[in-house]
Parts: structure tokens; C-alpha cells; sequence
């Protein structure tokens, strides 16, 4: 359901604002404040998908509500899938408040919109892939939140998904590509028409193969508990 | 299909590590009606409701709903039943109205049939007040409402209720017996209780259930002609029974004595004053049963 932001307005300024802080250091220091931005776009969308949804499958795992859904005649595929898409709708008006400041700041080109919602629409989905297979894997589904926790800092913080790819020493540059939240920035970055310091061939391959990968994963998962 | 609404054969369920919850578990229910299913906990009263929803699949033996095989027709068996499980909670974000109308409509039905029957389900639990309050912001015993009215608000053949009254108030729980009493005028309702006087007023049938399996099963009325006293007197916990001439059951809130008639009370309640024991007296009830049967350790 995505009802969190209209029913909680709080929780949209505690979501973006560590990532607007972020791209304003970014800005004032490199001057690439674009890059940060597109990477608040992909990294919203990873996270609505992956973190988000798995954190919510679990809690209504907790709460037994999935048990009424599941001993229902919708398939758990369909729920789940119903969820992934409640959730692609939440990060609309983050997104919007995004390329907003894009705008404001460091300019858009309208005609890479467009291109832009794709990258997003690509990061949601192989977010979503990999936020399902997250929460099969865990057992104990009180362990999803603090393993979300733990892979956002590992797959949005740390890599330079926020921050530029340039801040890192060469040698690192190609190899961040390999990290899939990178390789889907760099690829919203190709399609922007932003530069980049890895070839775009492969970004779109680490992208492309990440997404094969986590959806055939997906694919094995349950969502019941036996 | 046709058959039983229910029909359990020998139905054993074996968790991981080896813990047993059912242990050749034989059943029918042949008619529509409330069905309470008692035991304490752990007897595999939980387990039973998850087979039967196919929420897990038994280990050995088989079971249907209605007809439907529920592990090889469980799409089948999850279209005519509906299900509140044990200690749920709504989506706290909803409210009362969203949720209910938000579970019929992933249930499939229409719009105008969803909203119809939400307001129906939550008019008759009594949340249409506080239709447009989101569940945080509402008690557990309204929240737990909530949960009723969604499932109830389906129309299911079968509808399983795992302890749909624990936390509520008592005026609560009656209001939910009469919504219960409605929805078995056409349907079987199969519920878990904690509650001997839920299980005895509610009921048309009482199944008790102990260490996974099945200990009694009958109407309340045909039950209670099993109890063979028709007193109980309890004592305090440290009181000394010993050399009294009665049943006597250690239970959780003291010691139960029990009495065939009203001369053996009246002796019993000499030789207890006598002794300058507290006591309180009343009728047997099918509680009794249960703790002779399920629960009572005789002393």
C-alpha cells in the first residue's frame, strides 16, 4: 500500500534528507552535484523495491497478515507483485521533489526525462527482484530489517551511487561498476546523457546481468512460511 | 464438490526437530454451524487450523474442505474459506475501511461488491464510527475487530477463526459471537478458544484436542452429559485436601473438588468447614471436562 508518505508526511523528509545533504557536499565540492541526483533517483527506486518491500513482506509475515492473504485466492506471485507496484507509486513524489532541485540547481534536459524514468523504472525492478529474494532467504523474518539496514549501507552508502564515481582512486572506477546500484546509476547516467568514467557497455552489462541474475533468484522464492 | 465441510483422516503433522503437533488427528463435520475447537496451548489446535487453511501441509494422512483435497485442490479450498489468524494485526496504515475493503478487493471481488460488503462487515462489528481512523490509532480489541471483519466480510463457505476473541472485552466478545451466530446461519464457522464459556455458549459442536489428537468431540449438551459431577468446589492453591473423600484436581487457580451429588456436597462441605477452609462452590460446567479430560492432573 502506498500510504506510508500521505499518512506519515515525516517519513518522506527523514527518507531524503540524508540524500540531499549528501548531494549538496557533492555539489559544493566537485561541482557534480547531477550525478548525485540521478543517484537519489536510482537509489530511491532500489530501495522502494528491494529494502522496502521486503522489510514490509516481513512485517506482515510477523503480524500473520500474510497468512490471510495467502490462504486467499490471490497467489502469493500476485501479491507480492501487487506490492512491488504499491510501492513503485511511493516514490513518485520523492521523485518529483528530486528532478524538482535537479531543475532548480544544476539543470535538466527535458528530452533525458524520459530516459531517466527507465533507469528508474530498471533499478525498481531489479530492486524488487532482490528484495524478494532478500526476504526468502531469511528465515527469521525479524532479521530483515537490521540485513536491510546493513545492505543499504553496503549497496547505497558506501558505493558511489550518491557521490560521484570520480572521488574514487582509477583503479576503483571500474571495478565500483561490478557493485549492481553502481552499475544502474552509471547506466541513468549514460541515458541522461551525463558523463561517466566507466564505458557504458559495461554498466549495461553489469546492469543487465544483475537484473537476469536477482529475477531468476526471485523466481525460486516463496512466500509462504513452509 | 460435494462431501463433508471438513473431513480430517489420520492427519499427522511432524515441525522440524521432531515436535509432533498432530498426531493422528480423525474428524467429519458434516453441517454448517460454529465449531469450537479447545485445548491448551500447544495441543496443535494452530497447526490443525493451518492444515485445514492450507497453510502447511500435513505430514501424513489427509484432510478436505468441502470436498477439496487441501494439499492437491488448495486453490479451490482457499476460494470458499477465509481465515483470521492467531495473534494478527491489520495494516496499521489502513483504516478500518481501506483494510476491509482493500482484502475484498484483492480477494477478487468487484468494487461495488467490496464496498458494500466492508461497510456490511464493519457496520455489524461496530467499527463504522471509526471507519476513517487508521488502526494505529486504535485499540487492540477494535484492531482485532478489524481483522474479524475482513474475513467475515467474505462469503465463504468456511470460515476459520484461530482465538478471534483473545483481548477483547467482554461486551466486545458477545457482539462478535452474534456476528458469528449470523455468519453460521450459512456457513461453518471453525473457531480456536482459550474459553470454556465461549466454546459452551457459542458451539453446536466442541472439539477438544490434547498433545495432538483428539480427546472428545460432541455437542455442549451431550459433553456435559459426560460430566459425571455435578459440583466443583474450589479450595486455595496451599489448602490441604489431603484425606478428603472427593475427586480432586490440581488446576491453575487451586485445588477443584468434585461432588456427584447434592448429599456428597453437603458432606464435603462439612468436613471443609470443619477443617476452616475457604471454598467456593458451583455447578459443573464443560470447563470440567476439559480439565478432567485435557488438563487435570488428579491429586
Amino acid at each position: 500500500m502506498a500510504l506510508s508518505y500521505m499518512k506519515e508526511p515525516l517519513a518522506f523528509v527523514s527518507d531524503l534528507i540524508i540524500p540531499l545533504v549528501m548531494f549538496m557536499v557533492v555539489q559544493l565540492g566537485t561541482g557534480r552535484g547531477v550525478e548525485s541526483l540521478l543517484g537519489i533517483l536510482v537509489a530511491i527506486s532500489w530501495s522502494s523495491g528491494s529494502f522496502a518491500l521486503a522489510r514490509k513482506l516481513a512485517t506482515y509475515r510477523v503480524w500473520r497478515l500474510l497468512d490471510m492473504f495467502v490462504a486467499s485466492p490471490l497467489k502469493p506471485i500476485e501479491f507480492a507483485v501487487a506490492s512491488a507496484l504499491a510501492h513503485l507509486t511511493i516514490i513518485v513524489a520523492p521523485a518529483v521533489v528530486v528532478v524538482a532541485i535537479m531543475a532548480l540547481t544544476v539543470g535538466v534536459n527535458p528530452a533525458a526525462l524520459p530516459f531517466v524514468a527507465a533507469s528508474m523504472l530498471l533499478a525498481w525492478f531489479a530492486g524488487t527482484a532482490f528484495g524478494l529474494y532478500a526476504y526468502g532467504k531469511l528465515a527469521d523474518p525479524l532479521r530483515v530489517s537490521s540485513a536491510a539496514n546493513l545492505l543499504n549501507l553496503l549497496l547505497i552508502l558506501l558505493p558511489p551511487v550518491i557521490y560521484p564515481v570520480s572521488i574514487l582512486p582509477r583503479e576503483l572506477q571500474l571495478a565500483s561498476a561490478l557493485v549492481p546500484t553502481v552499475a544502474l546509476k552509471l547506466v541513468a547516467q549514460h541515458l541522461a546523457g551525463v558523463p561517466a568514467e566507466v564505458p557504458p557497455l559495461l554498466s549495461a552489462a553489469a546492469a543487465a546481468a544483475y537484473t537476469a541474475l536477482f529475477t531468476a533468484l526471485a523466481l525460486r522464492q516463496r512466500l509462504t512460511v513452509e | 464438490m460435494g462431501g463433508p465441510y471438513i473431513l480430517a483422516e489420520g492427519l499427522v503433522k511432524i515441525y522440524p526437530k521432531g515436535v509432533v503437533a498432530l498426531d493422528g488427528v480423525s474428524f467429519s463435520i458434516e453441517q454448517k454451524g460454529i465449531v469450537g475447537l479447545v485445548g491448551p496451548n500447544g495441543a496443535g489446535k494452530t497447526t490443525l487450523i493451518k492444515v485445514l487453511t492450507t497453510l502447511t501441509r500435513p505430514t501424513k494422512g489427509r484432510a478436505e474442505v468441502l470436498g477439496y483435497d487441501v494439499v492437491r485442490d488448495y486453490e479451490e479450498v482457499r476460494k470458499c474459506t477465509s481465515l483470521v489468524p492467531q495473534d494478527a494485526s491489520p495494516e496499521l496504515y489502513l483504516t478500518p475501511y481501506e483494510h476491509v475493503y482493500w482484502y475484498l478487493r484483492s480477494r477478487g471481488l468487484a468494487k461495488g461488491d467490496a464496498a458494500k460488503l466492508a461497510r456490511e462487515a464493519l457496520e455489524k462489528l461496530d467499527l463504522w464510527e471509526v471507519r476513517n481512523r487508521v488502526c494505529a490509532k486504535l485499540s487492540g480489541g477494535m484492531r482485532q475487530r478489524v481483522l474479524i471483519a475482513s474475513a467475515l466480510a467474505v462469503p465463504a463457505e468456511v470460515y476459520f477463526l484461530d482465538e478471534p476473541t483473545v483481548g477483547l472485552d467482554p461486551i466486545a466478545r458477545r457482539e462478535v459471537w452474534k456476528v458469528l451466530r449470523d455468519a453460521a446461519e450459512s456457513s461453518l464457522v471453525f473457531l480456536t478458544t482459550h474459553y470454556m464459556e465461549e466454546a459452551e455458549s457459542l458451539s453446536d459442536l466442541v472439539v477438544m484436542i490434547n498433545k495432538g489428537r483428539i480427546v472428545e468431540m460432541g455437542s455442549p449438551q451431550d459433553l456435559l452429559r459426560e460430566v459425571k459431577y455435578r459440583y466443583r468446589v474450589v479450595l486455595d492453591k496451599s489448602a490441604d485436601a489431603s484425606g478428603i473423600r472427593a475427586r480432586v484436581v490440581d488446576a491453575e487457580g487451586g485445588k477443584i473438588l468434585y461432588a456427584e451429588s447434592e448429599g456428597e456436597l453437603s458432606e464435603l462441605i462439612g468436613e471443609l468447614v470443619k477443617r476452616g477452609l475457604g471454598f467456593t462452590v458451583r455447578a459443573t460446567s464443560l470447563e470440567d471436562l476439559f480439565i478432567v479430560k485435557v488438563s487435570g492432573r488428579e491429586g
